[in-house]
């Protein structure tokens, strides 16, 4: 955090000129490729080669068939209803954990040097990669892995259960395991910055555990619930990766039909389908923006 | 019966007792000052009556029932904090009606309650504001009007004035003074300024390393300080190891002029308005003196000059150590 009387006695001018560097930094590694995306979704392409054009044809191939409602759902709209399950799914049940455990850090543990050391417990999972992290749940659900066998050895059932891996069980699983730090650190913040004698003049009222959960601890980490909201939800909703490697390339996602068009070289068409993608994440982000104003309450 | 009642309550955090043996009563209509450093236990006894603190020892009576078990909530008591704790999400009109939200009342039922009590502490036109756009006496206000809005059975202050500036705090104070008078409820309130305790005080508890160190109104205090500490930290006394022993004698029975044995020298002459602050440096240690600002200046006496400082053994009091 900035003194207040950070940027006092400098002018309009001069701040803009600090902000250039960053804003160099911005344009170069984030808007020129996202600008390149956009037009690129204009262009023609054949198996072997790239068009410069400004067509439709990429947008209308995309939503071919879409609005004739008799037919039933199109390709698309059933991949990003197949997408959207597992963003909610994953919103859900991380937004319901990582709550839980910011809750349990700021407000039950007592010390300050159990509260590190315990966050840093919960970045331990980060210390190794990705897909790593994906992929040892493998062992783990598969047919003759460790949660099969041990049930059957026990007798609670008698067949290995299927729908363990390779499944919308082990996708969200996957997501949930992944991401739920990244609800817990900005809730974690949130919620470190409540006043403790607010919770104290709760209890004076008269309040609950669960009325103080309700009516102060929840509308004073809003931002944080929002950011990590965001973070989580953009994060899953461009995913190929788990979604293949815990779905058994069983299950559609527009990140994954992104993938394949560009394995293809159908850059144009991948693009198109990459502008469409951030343009919805886009409009979420600003609806929950909307919500709560993240920017005067950080 | 005693509003509230405090019987040998010791509050105990590892090793370190902060409060030991605090016994005290209250009636009614009494407004109490609890009085001492920071550190002197004061706070965690006022919180161990608010429940916030847990009780190694003792017990905690509110009109007439054993408390000291019962969580905040179901304490007949209320507590303002000292940096006020009103909830920055909700607006004033809700900070108040909290309690009654949470008790279950219907909102058009709260929210007509709560303005009755925004009116009592003239604040019902901000009903609609966030307590961030109040000033601090305002924000106080608020606080003070959702600690009542329980109906409580004695009101527990932590440190009130200490955010608002000297003027306000004087008004504050006789305003506090009114609604305890108003509400015929005890009110606790934990101050570390002598003169706040004096001016608002029924009864004035001085406190020192989590000991009750004198209980009594502010005259008996400031006329028969029981010991050493209350006598210096109360202020205008001298505490002096006499032929009696240890003793204390007012500032305001010093006689400062140019008469007898003149073996000591003035050290600083200070104008207080009313009257002068004379320090004189003594074979007793340093001692002062308020003086008639006419007769000493009469005097003609400068910081520097000697001078004989003496007093009526009468006036003293003999203090325990």
């Amino acid at each position: 955090m900035l003194p207040p009387s950070f940027g006092k006695g400098m002018t309009r001018s001069t701040n803009s000129i600090l902000a250039v560097p960053f804003a160099m930094v911005l344009a170069m590694f984030f808007v020129l490729p996202l600008l390149l995306v956009v037009v690129v979704s204009f262009w023609d392409y054949t198996e072997y080669s790239l068009i410069p054009d400004l067509i439709l044809m990429n947008y209308a191939e995309l939503f071919y068939g879409c609005f004739e409602w008799d037919q039933g759902l199109c390709t698309t709209f059933a991949t990003y209803l197949s997408t959207f399950k597992y963003v909610f799914l994953t919103w859900c049940f991380t937004l319901a954990i990582g709550f839980g455990v910011a809750l349990y850090l700021v407000f039950c543990v007592r010390s300050l040097k159990m509260q590190i050391v315990l966050f840093l417990v919960c970045t331990i999972p980060f210390w190794t990669s990705n897909v790593i992290r994906m992929i040892s749940w493998i062992p783990l659900l598969g047919r003759n892995g460790i949660v099969n066998t041990a049930l059957i050895s026990i007798g609670i059932i008698d067949q290995p259960i299927e729908w363990l891996l390779y499944s919308g069980f082990s996708v969200t699983l996957g997501f949930v395991h992944l991401y739920t730090l990244f609800m817990v650190v900005p809730i974690f913040n949130s919620m470190a910055k409540i006043d403790r004698s607010l919770i104290e003049a709760a209890k004076d009222a008269g309040a609950s555990a669960w009325q103080i959960i309700a009516n102060i601890i929840i509308p004073l980490s809003r931002s944080g619930i929002m950011i990590g909201s965001i973070f989580v939800i953009t994060i899953v909703v461009g995913d190929f990766i788990t979604i293949g490697v815990l779905g058994g390339q069983q299950i559609a996602s527009v990140g994954k039909i992104i993938y394949v068009e560009m394995s293809y070289l159908q850059f144009p068409a991948a693009a198109a389908n990459a502008v469409v993608l951030v343009s919805i994440t886009l409009l979420m982000v600003a609806a929950m923006m909307r919500i709560v104003n993240v920017r005067k309450e950080l | 019966m005693n509003a509230l009642e405090v019987i040998d309550l010791s509050i105990k955090y590892d090793d370190v007792i902060a409060v030991s043996n605090v016994t005290f009563k209250l009636s009614a209509n009494q407004y109490c000052c609890l009085l001492g450093p920071s550190g002197c236990g004061k706070t965690s006894t006022l919180r161990a009556i608010a429940g916030h603190e847990n009780v190694s020892e003792g017990d905690v009576l509110v009109d007439g029932h054993n408390v000291t078990e019962f969580p905040p909530a179901r304490r007949p008591t209320s507590m303002m904090f000292q940096d006020y704790a009103l909830f920055p999400h909700l607006t004033v009109l809700d900070n108040v009606g909290f309690a009654l939200k949470i008790s279950g009342m219907s909102k058009s039922e709260r929210h007509a309650v709560a303005l009755g009590y925004l009116k009592k502490v003239q604040l019902e036109s901000f009903s609609n504001r966030l307590p961030a756009e109040l000033s601090g006496g305002q924000q106080q206000r608020v606080a003070l009007a959702r600690a009542l809005v329980t109906s409580p059975k004695a009101l527990l202050l932590d440190e009130p004035l200490s955010a608002l500036d000297p003027f306000l705090r004087i008004d504050m104070r006789a305003e506090l003074k009114a609604m305890q008078q108003a509400l015929g409820i005890p009110f606790v309130h934990v101050t570390h300024s002598q003169e706040e305790a004096m001016a608002l005080s029924d009864v004035v508890i001085v406190m020192d390393g989590g000991q009750i160190q004198q209980v009594g109104s502010p005259r008996e205090i400031y006329d028969t300080p029981a010991n050493r500490f209350v006598a210096e930290f109360i202020g205008g006394h001298n505490v002096i190891v006499s032929d009696r022993g240890l003793v204390s004698v007012k500032y305001s029975e010093l006689q400062v002029d140019t008469k007898g044995e003149t073996n000591s020298k003035i050290e600083r002459i200070e104008y207080l308005g009313q009257y002068l602050k004379v320090t004189v440096g003594t074979i007793y240690g340093t001692l002062h003196a308020y003086t008639d600002d006419k007769a000493f200046l009469g005097l003609g006496l400068m910081v520097g000059d000697e001078c004989n400082i003496r007093w009526d053994p009468e006036t003293e009091i003999l203090l325990t150590n």
